[in-house]
């Protein structure tokens, strides 16, 4: 370790964060709960432990894959960009460090938390084989296949975050890349047809090995799953050798070369239009509102949602001329309507939480303050400028569902589920359009960067009401009738509750607190619960060392 | 050295403020109606979303009224929502 100074420091760090034993025993605690609450059938005899042993692994297993696969995007995508924003990574090469210290330090001080979280949702994931549905091979498999996985994921992106420098597009395009590596051999091979060519190209994307981790596939495939386990893990090595290589070449801001000026040049000129434009535009807007204008300056934001939905059309059709069977079931007809409001959902998370992000990072937030302008007036432009962005395309979006019903209940079995889902679906669109705007605003001034924003959006709006769905759906349809009706309902319901009490949360943190947290100062009423923990912590110390509290010193009260 | 002038809410704006929240708490109770609610429900949610907004920064003194109204016009707006599913529900099967 003493020729990795940086992760020494790192892991010593951890080590004295109260937030690394929290989340790991927190994590455990709600998997449990969960494990416990998935079986509890079983401990009834309503179903065979076999069989909920077996859904539990797939399920928890699924959905650690799934994180585990997306860590890079969230976790790693923005460290180096975010040292080279700031301008600290010149500062580092002032000092005797390489590019190998500061990749594998991010490395470690970036993936040790989900590293932690992994190893403790392990031995629950193993509970199954004690109940038979499971085999010990399928537990060590999926153990291996999550650690590569993550590995392999936290190694993109600090590939893509060494030669980037805005944390969204090196979220983004650690996505694509992720995404490529994942999807790509999967539809080679669906296009293709099982050949040669297409099974050696599976062995680099980790969905394979995941899919091998199953008793029946590694019986047809072991050594498939061991040169996939292989070959992701070499891709995440090469991913790690260049992020040291483009570390120590790509921090330094070099002037642009006429090329690449004139490409600014022309993308300046195409998102925000022509001078006159733009001087009209100044004119008109910045008298109605300053914040609208500066929020609808950005033309392209736009034209994005009209590109993406040419492309998911194409798409969907593509898919309806080679599966039209498959493609016009209810369940199909369902994916397609869920993906859509799940991508227009993510994007207006991304555009809430960066919006202020942003302008609170650039120093704007802290100008337009000390203008005449009210809190309100700033809310207010906010507001209106995301309602001109994305009014036309939610709009756009229900039509399509109502097409999409008309479509299903047209081709497919006549069933009262299809269109109670579609309705359900649309008023929960509604819903969370709202909800992630206000959290989205909120998380934007509150949190330390636009991609944490981001997430604690999505974990808010999106991933919270899912877990409990899981958790009281899961007991309605072990003790109901089978139909699927009262689970839509329950869908529903907690989304929608979810939604109302962030809406209210929020609106009311936004309308009493905007000045505090845009300056980052705290509130008086924080500040006294700070102390008061502070208080309690100092006093939990003494006693445990076995002094009198009240013959101490008060060292722990000053400032550091 | 001058003082810092206190941040006052105009007294026309405070009126205005105080309007919205208590339209909201009566809308709200006016939610609960079956089905028809679901009107009441969105003009509780708009009244609040009005007052908060015109408030931000500063004191709402019927802030009570409408934090409570809002989330009575928010059950409404559920439980209209659910009444409505269950009509469509029985419209379907009726028609098998």
């Amino acid at each position: 370790m003493d020729s990795l100074p940086i992760v020494t420091r790192e892991l010593r760090l951890a080590s004295r964060r109260a937030r690394t034993y929290w989340l790991r025993g927190g994590l455990t605690l709600v998997v449990s709960v969960y494990v416990l609450g998935l079986l509890s059938p079983s401990f009834r005899g309503v179903i065979s432990p076999a069989v909920t042993g077996r859904a539990l692994f797939q399920f928890i297993g699924g959905a650690a894959f799934f994180l585990c696969l997306m860590s890079g995007a969230f976790v790693t995508a923005d460290a180096l960009s975010e040292e080279k924003r700031e301008g600290t990574m010149g500062l580092l090469f002032l000092t005797v460090l390489r590019g190998y210290d500061v990749v594998f330090s991010k490395l470690v001080a970036k993936t040790l938390n989900p590293f932690y979280a992994l190893i403790a949702v392990l031995p629950l994931v193993s509970l199954p084989i004690l109940f038979g549905g499971v085999t010990p091979g399928e537990f060590v498999r999926l153990s291996f296949v999550l650690m590569n996985t993550l590995f392999f994921s936290a190694a993109v992106g600090l590939g893509i975050s060494s030669i980037s420098t805005q944390g969204r597009r090196a979220c983004l395009g650690t996505l694509t890349m992720l995404g490529a590596v994942s999807g790509l051999p999967w539809l080679f091979d669906f296009l293709a047809g099982s050949s040669a060519g297409s099974r050696a190209l599976m062995a680099f994307s980790p969905v394979h090995a995941w899919y091998l981790i199953d008793e029946k596939h590694y019986q047809a495939g072991a050594a498939g799953f061991f040169s996939c386990l292989g070959t992701t893990h070499l891709l995440a090595w090469a991913a790690l050798a260049a992020a040291c290589f483009a570390t120590p070449r790509t921090w330094k801001d070099f002037a642009p070369n006429p090329n690449q000026a004139l490409w600014q040049h022309r993308w300046r000129r195409w998102t925000l239009g022509a001078e006159a434009h733009q001087r009209a535009m100044r004119l008109r807007w910045l008298n109605i509102n300053p914040v609208l204008w500066l929020a609808r300056r950005e033309r392209h934001r736009r034209a994005f949602f009209w590109g993406f939905l040419a492309l998911y059309f194409m798409l969907w059709l593509l898919c309806y001329c080679f599966l039209p069977k498959a493609w016009a079931t209810s369940e199909g007809i369902l994916v397609t309507g869920t993906l859509l409001h799940l991508v227009l959902k993510l994007w207006l998370a991304m555009e809430a939480s960066r919006r202020l992000a942003t302008e609170k990072r650039d120093g704007v937030l802290e100008l337009l303050l000390v203008t005449p302008l009210e809190v309100s007036d700033i809310l207010k432009g906010l507001v209106i400028g995301m309602k001109r962005q994305f009014l036309l395309p939610f709009i756009v979006v229900a039509g399509i569902d109502v097409l999409l019903l008309l479509f299903g209940l047209s081709h497919s079995a006549k069933s009262a589920a299809l269109p109670l889902f579609f309705l359900a679906g649309m008023g929960l669109f509604a819903a969370d359009a709202f909800s992630l705007t206000w959290v989205g605003l909120w998380e934007g001034l509150s949190a330390r960067g636009g991609s944490q924003a981001f997430l604690r959006t999505i974990l808010q709006v999106l991933v919270l009401p899912s877990l409990l769905f899981v958790g009281i759906g899961g007991v309605i349809s072990v003790s109901g009738s089978g139909s699927l009706e009262p689970l839509i309902a329950c869908w529903f319901a907690v989304g929608y509750l979810t939604d109302l009490v962030l809406c209210l949360v929020t609106t009311a943190r936004l309308t009493e607190r905007f000045r505090s947290a845009a300056t980052g100062v705290s509130e008086p009423r924080q500040e006294r619960f700070r102390l008061q923990w502070r208080f309690w912590q100092w006093f939990r110390i003494k006693q445990q060392a076995g002094l009198d509290p009240l013959a101490a010193d008060f060292s722990l009260f000053s400032d550091p | 050295m001058e003082a810092i002038p206190k941040r006052i809410m105009p007294p026309e704006t405070r009126i205005a403020v105080i309007e919205d929240s208590l339209r909201c708490y009566v809308y709200s109770w006016l939610s609960l109606v079956p089905i028809l609610g679901s009107v009441f429900a969105v003009l509780a949610l708009r009244r609040y979303s009005m007052a908060s907004m015109r408030s931000a920064g500063y004191w709402n003194p019927a802030v009570p009224y409408a934090r409570a109204g809002s989330f009575i016009g928010g059950i409404g707006g559920l439980l209209s929502a659910f009444e409505f599913g269950g009509l469509m529900l029985l419209l379907w099967t009726s028609q098998g």
